[in-house]
């Protein structure tokens, strides 16, 4: 019997590493430095991300963001999301709105529709669905409550409800076999 | 020979904070024309329907939706259809409830609809 194909995954080529820097990025204020040594995609070292960390120069911290989410591999756009969300609990960049709306415009809607869809199989394991949902979700809620009303009204956001609608919904594929004896 | 099946299966899985945001997200988009005409555009929405009897905010997006989309011009023939065809979802989803929690989300879902909407009463179902 055919197996059907595993249902689509985002094409992210170190998920692991991702999720690892992810978690501890919501643990963590930016500005502290990492105390573990962990391994960074290499898109990263060109960003400078290690070192808006240990200054927390914000104009630094918001280059890199803005760079990161505008790239166009997947693992950058993560880690720009990933940054984006613990910096927002920073009151300095939720009060300055131009930033604010230039990030907004730095995300890729498309890329947070990918997240959404995430779901379990392949290469991508269920808490790792999880997380990129979580992310995505996280950061859609953000923006909703921080957007002035004009850019509530744009596509950029409208948009997602489709996908929003399905995440409501994550579904796992689990792949049984059973061997029928004769 | 061994003969070898394969099945999928399909597990809801949605964690409470998860929704939560979820639904907060989609009622602030629904709050305003764009995006509850966008929602209306949705075919289906059977998963924010489903969770209705355990979320409000579920049932207070669908009001958002209808009542905003049916201030929209010549978007009421799409705001009736929607609302014939899913009332009877809720009310299939709110069966063995008091039902006090869906009629009073209608009571005060009625009152706000243009009257372009109910002025056909054999096609809308609420009428």
């Amino acid at each position: 019997m055919r197996l059907p194909s595993a249902p689509p995954s985002p094409d992210l080529q170190a998920s692991k590493v991702i999720l690892k820097i992810t978690q501890f990025f919501t643990i963590r204020r930016i500005s502290q430095p990492p105390k573990t040594a962990m391994e960074k995609p290499p898109s990263l070292a060109s960003h400078n991300g290690a070192q808006a960390s240990k200054t927390g120069d914000p104009s630094t911290t918001f280059d890199t963001m803005r760079d990161l989410l505008k790239a166009r591999d997947d693992t950058s756009r993560f880690v720009g999301l990933a940054l984006l969300k613990s910096v927002l609990d920073n009151e300095a960049l939720v009060n300055d709105s131009e930033r604010l709306h230039v990030l907004w415009e730095a995300i890729s809607p498309k890329f947070l529709d990918r997240l959404l869809r995430a779901e379990q199989g392949g290469k991508t394991s269920k808490e790792e669905a999880r997380n990129m949902i979580d992310l995505a979700v996280s950061i859609l809620h953000t923006f909703t409550v921080l957007l002035p009303e004009a850019s509530r009204k744009e596509k950029r956001l409208t948009g997602r409800t489709a996908p929003l609608i399905r995440a409501l919904l994550q579904r796992s594929v689990w792949m049984k076999y059973f061997a029928r004896p004769n | 020979m061994d003969e070898i099946l394969c099945t999928a299966e399909l597990t809801p899985y949605s964690p409470p904070d998860t929704t939560s945001l979820i639904l907060q997200t989609l009622l602030t988009i629904t709050s305003q024309q764009e995006g509850a005409k966008e929602l209306l555009s949705i075919q289906d929405v059977t998963p924010l329907v489903e969770i209705t009897s355990q979320y409000s905010l579920a049932l207070d997006i669908l009001r958002y939706m209808w009542t905003n989309a049916a201030a929209i011009d010549g978007e009421s023939d799409n705001v009736r259809e929607s609302i014939n065809r899913i009332i009877p979802s809720l009310l299939l989803i709110f069966k063995g409830t008091d039902g006090v929690t869906l009629m009073s989300s209608i009571a005060d879902l009625l009152p706000k609809l243009e009257p372009s909407v109910s002025l056909k009463p054999s096609s809308c179902v609420l009428c």
